[in-house]
């Protein structure tokens, strides 16, 4: 698997990041604003922006002083995606199966 | 409406008889899936409800179940809207164990999955993080 993929799917594991993301999802953010919104420190809310600009899912966008973060329609492709979804999500079913199968039975 | 099939085999080292009761059982189903509240069987309905939240997350209905060969039913996950998918499941004896094979067909195509990931609940965020550790860990051969 694509370790761009792989990222975006580890930038979205976190409730706070799924927040982010579906905030930037209605409007382009500062992350001023961001960190208004959220009981954690500005410098918190910059280490999420990271990892989902890692995961691709956002880009952050230079506009006079201010830096915008904004969601990233490319990157979010493959997570928008139900096949590729559910592609990871048996894949990890059915390791968490044969674990519990086989330390179970051996 | 569409063709998005997903198929998967694995072999494990169990009986037949075992890994149907992975498959069907409650107190089986919790160690790597979703609890139902009752034992999977034919015309039942497929109920499985978020561990934090208690909300309704999968459903669908057991259409055939065959111990210890197939399982099919139907399964939608809440953003999945009217979509109405099928899993089904194939149990083959072989030397040592069983090979499980999974075929989910039916999804829809398109956009909807995000829905899904940010209508997760908590109990989900736990798949997720051991889906991230998975990937992690394994290099796909």
């Amino acid at each position: 698997m694509p370790d761009q993929i792989q990222n975006a799917f580890r930038a979205l594991a976190d409730p706070t990041r799924r927040d982010i993301v579906q905030m930037l999802a209605s409007q382009d953010m500062t992350i001023a604003q961001l960190t208004d919104c959220f009981d954690m420190t500005r410098a918190a809310v910059k280490k999420h922006l990271t990892v989902l600009s890692d995961g691709g899912l956002i880009l952050v966008e230079a506009r006079g002083r201010e830096r915008i973060n904004r969601l990233e329609p490319k990157g979010m492709a493959p997570v928008l995606d139900w096949l590729s979804f559910f592609d990871q999500f048996w894949d990890e079913r059915l390791r968490n199966l044969k674990e519990a199968i086989e330390r179970k039975e051996t | 409406m569409t063709n998005a099939v997903l198929q998967k085999t694995i072999f494990l080292r169990a009986e037949p008889d075992t890994v149907w009761a992975y498959l069907t059982e409650p107190e089986r189903l919790a160690k790597w899936f979703h609890k139902p509240e009752r034992p999977l069987a034919a015309g039942q309905k497929l109920e499985m409800f978020g561990t934090t939240s208690g909300d309704l997350l999968i459903w669908g209905e057991v259409r055939e179940a065959r111990k210890p060969q197939y399982l099919e039913y139907t399964f939608t996950v809440k953003p999945m809207g009217d979509s109405v998918s099928v899993v089904k499941w194939t149990l083959e004896p072989v030397d040592g164990g069983t090979r499980l094979s999974l075929v989910h067909e039916g999804l829809p195509q398109g956009a909807q999955a995000f829905g899904l990931i940010l209508a997760l609940d908590n109990g989900w965020d736990e798949h997720f993080g051991k889906m991230r550790k998975a990937l992690h860990e394994t290099v796909d051969a």
